[in-house]
């Protein structure tokens, strides 16, 4: 049974040191600043001026803050998984009571905390370097953000499988799969400009049909969630948040095989 | 009459390796069955790759065992792991806590895993933090203490949650001797209160004979023996004489090579292997051939001894 003081044990353990220590809160202040400026200045640069190709830029900058939302929840998960394997205390965690379910949702609510936290910096970043109002655009994308936050979640699942399987050798995929989705949920440019192989591929994830919801909603200045684009993002979310459940069950029983202590 | 509350029964370990084409196996753990009764101090004992480990992470589920059963409190574990755990804790000197967390978050971390309720947690918090002399740097986080500073968190963290069973793995090995002391009592004091049951393994075996009331020996993944500490040392015959020889030493050594007994010599000092039955026939020949001693001491055999022993 699922108990909750265990999951707020979790979140406390990693909240406390986040809120204390200056390099994660850098971390988490930093990225999002960078990428702010490097792509929205490109986006800037390429259509002439800021208030020549308005919808273009707000766009663009909106695709950023919600990347973020993704980025954040994805990190939150296999990053939290990492600093037990790198403090060692991973194998005192997993002798208590604690089951990987309880461990996952803490991840998933501590990636919520920090997605959420990260979008409403974003957004004000935004407003204040290039004078853009995304709150404005939030009632009309406010359907879209749980399903950004969930895609976090299932690559963050599917890092940690690998995680609890291989160990930190293979640490830097915490980085590298969530850099991959960014390329193919074309949330940074639109996916119709890549090669047809890469267009196919990137069909089959619910991240490209959300991104595209994104820009819909900014140009047309309306929400519609009885589109077919929020349907399929809606039906292959539930598909891969289950699919990457399974594999995770799958992959720490097979850890267990060789044993979670060689984990940290 | 005892009361089993942990029971391993034909417990197997098989460690695949290699490739497809060449698949190798190493077997740690070898149909080993064993109980822990209420309120017993266990030792589980033996050489490097016995097999202690490999057990200790079964009894944890940190690795699934290749067959065989663990049942804790007549309850299957492999089903009933989460509940089971909550009456389970363990403390390692191998393994940290988390560095970016003061001591006394720590602790309050891991009371939160165990369910405590707020006013218990608390309680148990300032009671362990006093038992385990950690008051005074409750405020320090643990990435900066000392290995037995660590040592003494990680058994605070282990007793906190008034356990039934603990799983001990090398408690006391980065301890000063005055702490490891006071770690031993509090353990005993647990056991003869509370009837807590531990697990322990170490490498201390003046500790294991203090401490266990009983122990499982291993080596290559078997059970070698099991008994009384008192009991298992016993089965060393092989006792040490040590004399310091101030006349006729030439014709001690002399016997001694006759009989083809061990020794060893530094100057005067000489130290005899002998069978423990033939304790008195040495020191009857000794006085018969007038052979003068300053000091003479015996050593019966310890549990050290017969490690010793089965380790070769």
């Amino acid at each position: 049974m699922i108990k909750f003081s265990r999951i707020s044990a979790i979140i406390y353990r990693h909240l406390v040191p986040t809120f204390r220590d200056p390099i994660r809160l850098t971390d988490m202040a930093y990225y999002p600043l960078v990428d702010l400026i490097l792509f929205g200045f490109l986006g800037v640069w390429a259509h002439g001026s800021q208030t020549g190709s308005d919808n273009f830029v707000f766009a663009l900058l909106t695709s950023i803050a919600c990347w973020y939302l993704v980025y954040r929840s994805t990190l939150e998960i296999s990053r939290n998984l990492l600093i037990e394997i790198w403090d060692s205390s991973l194998v005192n965690l997993l002798a208590t009571p604690l089951t990987t379910t309880e461990f996952m949702i803490s991840l998933m609510t501590l990636g919520f905390i920090q997605a959420f936290i990260t979008f409403i910096y974003s957004s004000l970043l935004i407003l204040l370097i290039f004078s853009k109002n995304i709150f404005s655009v939030y009632p009309l994308i406010a359907p879209y953000l749980p399903l950004f936050i969930v895609c976090g979640w299932i690559i963050g699942i599917l890092t940690s499988a690998l995680i609890f399987y291989f160990g930190k050798s293979i640490e830097f995929i915490t980085w590298a799969i969530p850099c991959l989705f960014a390329i193919l949920s074309g949330s940074f440019c639109s996916i119709d400009l890549f090669p047809h192989w890469v267009q196919k591929i990137a069909s089959l994830f619910p991240l490209k049909y959300l991104f595209i919801l994104v820009r819909q909603a900014i140009d047309q200045k309306s929400v519609n969630i009885f589109s077919h684009n929020f349907f399929i993002a809606t039906l292959l979310t539930v598909f891969y948040f289950i699919l990457v459940s399974l594999f995770l069950t799958y992959m720490v029983n097979k850890a267990k095989n060789k044993g979670l202590n060689n984990l940290g | 009459m005892q009361n089993t509350i942990l029971s391993i029964k034909n417990l197997t370990k098989v460690f695949k390796s290699g490739s497809i084409f060449n698949p190798k196996e190493f077997v740690a753990v070898n149909d080993i069955s064993f109980n822990l009764d209420s309120g017993e101090i266990l030792g589980l004992l033996g050489p490097n790759g016995a097999g202690k480990t490999t057990t200790i992470n079964m009894l944890l589920g940190l690795l699934n065992p290749t067959s065989g059963s663990i049942e804790y409190f007549g309850r299957g574990f492999s089903k009933h792991r989460s509940e089971i755990m909550l009456d389970v804790s363990f403390a390692s000197s191998y393994v940290k806590m988390p560095g970016s967390l003061t001591v006394e978050e720590n602790l309050n971390f891991y009371g939160k895993i165990y369910c405590l309720e707020t006013a218990f947690r608390k309680k148990q918090i300032e009671k362990n933090l006093n038992i385990f002399g950690l008051e005074k740097i409750k405020s320090r986080l643990a990435k900066n203490l000392s290995a037995g500073q660590l040592t003494r968190l990680m058994l605070a963290k282990a007793f906190l949650p008034n356990p039934k069973i603990v799983l001990l793995d090398e408690p006391t090995a980065a301890l000063d001797p005055d702490i490891a002391l006071t770690i031993r009592k509090f353990i005993l004091e647990q056991r003869n209160s509370l009837g807590v049951s531990i697990l322990l393994t170490s490498h201390n075996m003046s500790e294991v004979q203090e401490m266990c009331d009983r122990i499982v020996v291993l080596k290559d993944g078997k059970i070698l023996t099991s008994g009384h500490p008192d009991e298992l040392a016993a089965k060393v015959r092989t006792s040490k004489v040590h004399l310091l020889v101030i006349g006729n030493l030439d014709k001690l050594i002399n016997y001694v090579q006759e009989y083809n007994l061990n020794y060893k010599l530094d100057q005067n000092f000489i130290e005899i292997d002998v069978d423990e039955h033939k304790i008195a026939d040495l020191i009857y020949s000794i006085t018969d051939l007038k052979v003068q001693y300053a000091q003479i001491s015996i050593d019966k055999p310890s549990l050290e001894d017969y490690f010793l022993e089965i380790s070769k």
